[in-house]
């Protein structure tokens, strides 16, 4: 009954993280705008295509076995240079968990606690995630065990209850394609690859400590396949409700949709309690990208990473809310801004420049371990 | 929490001062060997009894020796003594036996003091262990060994219902303080050579035995030997209780949630033993210990098992919906009230404000007013002597109820929440983890009133990761849940019937995973062919 020294977390509970990370924020502030009334295609077709990323990252992973991508790095670029690489990640994956935090402080703010300050509720839910963080990995995997059913369960019922509310138009959802192919392609890339599928490059930093390792690559593709089509689902759910006009101009598409949920004059206001399902997907979204910068500042300094928790938490908290100085600004820099000189670099660029570095690392290593 | 380190640290440092060395008391004290010498054996047994007005000795012949027996009459059977010990002892037959050597007096045992339980020893503070523990010493001139014969039969409170754990329908023995007793509950229940008992001596001065009992072939080894070797690590003066030893040997005392459960039902402890768990019964305690525990336990009680698996599954559903009011109903009402009107239907929130319009203060002051007068009369309802019982009832009743409304002190849906989670916290089986939901009440409470729905999500994450990472003797302690395991959720939410329930629990890791591998539904199977009724 010894406890394990290195942490693990089931395929299940992979799983979950996997598909509760997707949601994450991308069912707050709705995806694929652009696409209009396609927009559910356009989440399909990208998370389709966003198979072969994924899978090229646990194919980088398999090389060199039990390594994150971080321990990759070092053994692949030496020292020296893998350190610069790495604190670039980390900056990568704190100004994401930053950015997801203020998607989650506005909904709050803008829906549910009006006179609040937002740094309240950064820095609640920053310590939230660092008691998370500092109970370890195994912890926030049973955790979200807990959660899960709820997330999934509830997805499931705002499109019921709209059904039943007579909210759900499906002529919102007409005509399909009415030009063409282009407008879809057009919001698959950049913005749908890399916000939310792409993102799964922090999953590099845990698919390691999975627990059976050998099927954690293709854990991670079902479980992307499967919320891409239930974030296809949403919204469908979304433009039936609202119409592809409203749903491009609301903050938080998913909660007015929602909003509309009316049954018996006793379901009301369905919304707030909607809250707390994306509270949980946020939730696992940010304590991810905290982890895997955390994990680099392990490798970088040397040190446990729970040394860091709390001071980097706070940043984390103070960094969500400079990073723009409203709603709108923080938008329109994650449409325009964000995914090309941010996202494609980190979730692309590096993985693929290592690539042929870690082939000839493997092949080395293995042409070592016959020696032996 | 740093204040906390700083007093547990100082705690630290204090057994390492030599210079405020404890004095331990004479009973645990090393005395010096018997020996040959009659006359100096009992002037040590004196001395170390000195002042002790239950102690007895007397002179006696032991054959044709001189001889000295002692006994404390307090935790002896005087009948059974003179019975089993005196009269053999008077016999004429015996005069004449000479004890010269080890060998004599072992049958002279044999034969005259057959069917008592004994104990050779060769050390004196051996000896007085058992005198203190209800045996008879008996000492021969000029034989190195005491003999120690068991005669001790004290009063206990006699087998009654339990008063915690009541059933309408099931067994209605609990058990009581006697450990004897409390053995003898068990093993009327699983007769079966497998069932193993272990007794060892806890507690410096108080010398309480505790009994662990487990089902050799079932439990998994690792367990079981943490389960020993933690009550042997545990270093302290006194147990009086099972509670002392829980506190002793939980996991992790910074909790709220208790990581062993206790029970009072000896069906439970039999029912838990047969699953690959392992039950402490400590020596003057009615409440036997459960280990290791996991949260789901605290939702089941025997009775489920006794009716039909519909009812059973029903209600334990009920028990998982009553621990949720316990532990959020209060707050919600106030984060409902002072910031989410909207989710109030419009009807219900006219009334609701038009109740609190006379009412002075805010919702949240309103109801610690009503939730601390609660817990003060419950307080009361415990302590106080059983005859004023009734009064208070009225009393609190009254003021609970009527009263406080009518003195526009709190509005009448806010007396309604309180009842609500008032019935609700007594609906778990185990009291112990009641008090978990009262205290986590008030944090909830708190944050409500700071932060509304947000702040009561934000405690319930806490709590459950809190619970996640909590574990009772290596196992997870929301195991089937969180690890989730499929084939152990026969048992959890619902009660499954017993023919589809044919494994014990995965998270225990037993030795013998399957139970009862052949049972059958009672309905015949229907033959593929067709025909034949």
């Amino acid at each position: 009954m010894q406890r394990e020294l290195v942490e693990k977390i089931s395929l299940t509970q992979l799983f979950i993280l996997v598909s509760a990370f997707l949601f994450g924020s991308a069912i707050v502030v709705g995806i694929g705008g652009e696409a209009k009334q396609d927009s559910w295609i356009a989440v399909i077709v990208a998370c389709l295509l966003s198979i072969i990323p994924v899978w090229f990252y646990t194919f980088l992973l398999s090389r060199i076995p039990e390594k994150n991508l971080f321990e990759i790095m070092e053994i692949v670029l030496g020292k020296v240079i893998s350190k610069v690489f790495i604190l670039l990640y980390i900056l990568y994956f704190f100004y994401v968990s930053a950015r997801v935090l203020r998607d989650f402080g506005e909904l709050i703010v803008g829906d549910m606690l009006v006179n609040t300050p937002i740094e309240v509720i950064s820095i609640t839910f920053m310590l939230f995630v660092a008691y998370i963080l500092y109970l370890g990995l195994e912890v926030l995997g049973r955790f979200s065990e807990i959660y899960a059913p709820y997330l999934m369960g509830s997805i499931f019922a705002i499109g019921i209850l709209l059904l039943f509310s007579r909210e759900l138009h499906v002529k919102n959802v007409m005509p399909i394609l009415p030009e063409g192919i282009g407008p879809v392609i057009g919001t698959v890339f950049p913005e749908l690859i890399t916000f939310p599928f792409g993102e799964l490059v922090a999953f590099m930093m845990i698919l390691p400590y999975a627990s059976k390792v050998r099927y954690a690559g293709k854990t991670t593709i079902f479980a992307l396949i499967v919320s891409g089509l239930i974030l296809a689902y949403s919204s469908f759910v979304q433009i039936a409700t609202l119409g592809p006009e409203a749903k491009l101009r609301s903050k938080f598409p998913l909660l007015t949709a929602t909003g509309e949920i009316s049954l018996w004059d006793f379901i009301e206001r369905v919304d707030l309690i909607i809250i707390f399902v994306v509270m949980f997907g946020i939730l696992v979204k940010v304590s991810i990208f905290f982890y895997g910068g955390l994990k680099g500042l392990e490798l970088v300094f040397n040190r446990p990473y729970r040394a860091f928790i709390y001071p980097m938490a706070m940043i984390i908290a103070f960094m969500s809310i400079i990073i723009s100085k409203n709603f709108a600004e923080h938008i329109s820099e994650g449409i325009s801004m964000v995914p090309w000189i941010i996202h494609f670099p980190f979730q692309f660029g590096i993985p693929l420049l290592l690539f042929p570095f870690v082939l000839w690392k493997a092949k080395v290593l293995k042409s070592e371990g016959k020696k032996r | 929490m740093g204040w906390i380190k700083k007093i547990l640290l100082s705690q630290k440092s204090y057994n390492q001062d030599k210079s405020l060395k404890h004095e331990q008391l004479s009973l645990g004290k090393e005395a010096p060997p018997l020996s040959k010498d009659l006359k100096e054996n009992q002037s040590n047994i004196e001395k170390a009894f000195e002042n002790a007005k239950d102690f007895k000795i007397e002179n006696i012949h032991v054959g044709n020796r001189e001889g000295m027996i002692c006994y404390l009459n307090s935790m002896t059977d005087t009948s059974l003594l003179a019975e089993k010990i005196m009269v053999p002892l008077s016999n004429s037959s015996q005069q004449d036996r000479s004890i010269t050597n080890l060998e004599e007096f072992e049958s002279y045992r044999k034969e005259f003091f057959s069917g008592v339980g004994y104990h050779f020893h060769d050390k004196l503070h051996g000896l007085i262990d058992d005198v203190l523990a209800g045996y008879a010493g008996v000492i021969v001139d000029g034989q190195p060994k005491g003999l120690s014969l068991h005669v001790g039969n004290i009063e206990y409170r006699p087998i009654e219902e339990p008063s915690t754990q009541t059933v309408i329908r099931g067994p209605k023995e609990g058990f009581t303080e006697s450990m004897d007793t409390n053995i003898s509950l068990i093993r009327r229940r699983i007769q079966n050579t497998s069932l193993k008992f272990e007794t060892m001596t806890v507690g410096k001065d108080t010398r309480t035995s505790v009994t662990i009992a487990y089902i050799d072939g079932v439990i998994n080894e690792g367990i079981l030997d943490e389960v020993k070797k933690r009550i042997k690590k545990i270093r302290t003066h006194a147990i009086f209780d099972s509670g002392n030893v829980e506190e002793y040997i939980s996991d992790k005392n910074m909790t709220v949630f208790p990581l062993i459960y206790n029970t009072e039902r000896p069906d439970s402890a039999a029912a838990n033993l047969l699953e690959g768990k392992a039950v402490i019964i400590v020596n003057g305690s009615p409440f036997v210990l459960i280990a290791p525990t996991v949260f789901s336990d605290f939702f089941e009680a025997t009775e489920d098992y006794y009716q039909s698996f519909f009812i059973g599954s029903f209600i334990r559903l009920i028990r998982y919906a009553s621990f949720l009011i316990a532990l959020t109903l209060p707050s919600l009402y106030v984060a409902l009230t002072a910031f989410h009107h909207a989710l109030i239907p419009t009807d219900l929130l006219f009334s609701l404000q038009a109740q609190r319009e006379g009412v002075p203060f805010p919702a949240v002051i309103e109801l610690l007013i009503m939730e601390v007068t609660f817990e003060i009369l419950r307080e009361a309802g415990i302590r106080m002597p059983r005859a004023i019982g009734q009064t208070i009832s009225i009393v609190g009743a009254l003021v609970i109820g009527q009263a406080a409304v009518e003195a526009g002190l709190v509005s009448n849906a806010l007396v309604i929440v309180i009842a609500l989670t008032a019935l609700a916290t007594f609906v778990s089986p185990i009291a112990s983890f009641t008090a978990a939901a009262r205290l986590l009440r008030f944090i909830f409470i708190f944050m409500a009133a700071v932060f509304g729905l947000y702040g009561i999500l934000l405690c319930l994450f806490f709590m459950v990761a809190h619970l996640v990472s909590l574990r009772s003797f290596g196992v997870p302690y929301l195991a089937p849940i969180a690890p989730f395991i499929a084939e152990d959720q026969e048992d959890v939410f619902l009660r499954f019937p017993f023919f589809s329930n044919k494994r014990r629990p995965h998270y225990l890791k037993t030795e013998s995973p399957l139970k009862n591998p052949e049972s059958e539904s009672p309905t015949p199977p229907r033959s593929k062919k067709g025909g034949g009724s």
